[in-house]
């Protein structure tokens, strides 16, 4: 699954793993999905500092329920 | 001139850009001596709006951090041939990139204005920016867009 945003707090690097996701009208689902690929200006990169904008690659468990969740989510819980 | 069929303005919109200003301005909200993060000083590129009201809403979230914020701006010509695409948000941000690292854009960008007078300009047209912001998204999805007469006036309010 591919999701696009901005980082808002922190730095996203290659090989986490995000273990919920935060919005206001659906609680907390819990999510294991791991960050595969980072994309930012046709470039791949190891990470995605705070403020800057990008595509996640994603893998893992609770996938379906992304796109049931109003935008903008917040990916939390970084291992 | 190249320009990128992608980037954040169409085609249509480019053309009165260059028809209303002679050129396609960028300009950027950031803090002064801000040298941009690790990925762009290592890819050599700096994220640029073609709306003024773009940029003065990063230069309010660059003020929650504390630090001198400023809209750095001219004309696409005084910064190279190619604008770049946009990323991911390009629409919203009406993004054009710039290749050159946010430090290079800086020591090149022939214009800067406070953003203390940015707002004070926008508000005179009717569009209000906070101070200070933590995360410029709402603000950017709910504010209008200028027009290219309206930058044109930015410009020379800002650059007097």
């Amino acid at each position: 699954m591919l999701i696009q945003g901005r980082v808002h707090q922190g730095t996203i690097r290659r090989g986490i793993v995000f273990t919920g996701v935060e919005d206001i009208s659906a609680g907390v689902p819990t999510v294991k999905l791991r960050v595969d690929k980072i994309v930012a200006y046709c470039h791949s990169l190891d990470d995605l500092p705070e403020g800057m904008t990008g595509e996640l690659h994603l893998t893992g468990d609770g996938m379906e329920t992304l796109p049931e969740i109003k935008c903008p989510f917040t990916l939390i819980g970084l291992d | 001139m190249k320009l990128n069929r992608d980037i954040g303005v169409n085609d249509a919109a480019i053309a009165r850009h260059l028809e209303v200003l002679g050129d396609i301005h960028v300009f950027r909200g950031t803090t002064e001596g801000f040298a941009g993060n690790s990925v762009l000083q290592r890819i050599g590129l700096t994220p640029t709006s073609v709306d003024p009201v773009v940029a003065t809403a990063f230069a309010s979230e660059g003020a929650s951090k504390g630090v001198n914020p400023l809209i750095l701006f001219g004309p696409r010509s005084a910064f190279g041939e190619t604008l770049g695409m946009g990323n991911v948000r390009s629409l919203l941000e009406m993004e054009v990139s710039i290749g050159l690292t946010p430090s290079q854009f800086a020591a090149t960008a022939p214009n800067s204005v406070s953003l203390a007078r940015a707002r004070a300009i926008l508000a005179e047209m009717g569009i209000e920016v906070p101070s200070s912001m933590y995360n410029a998204d709402a603000f950017l999805r709910q504010s209008p867009r200028l027009t290219p007469e309206q930058i044109r006036k930015f410009i020379e309010r800002a650059s007097q």
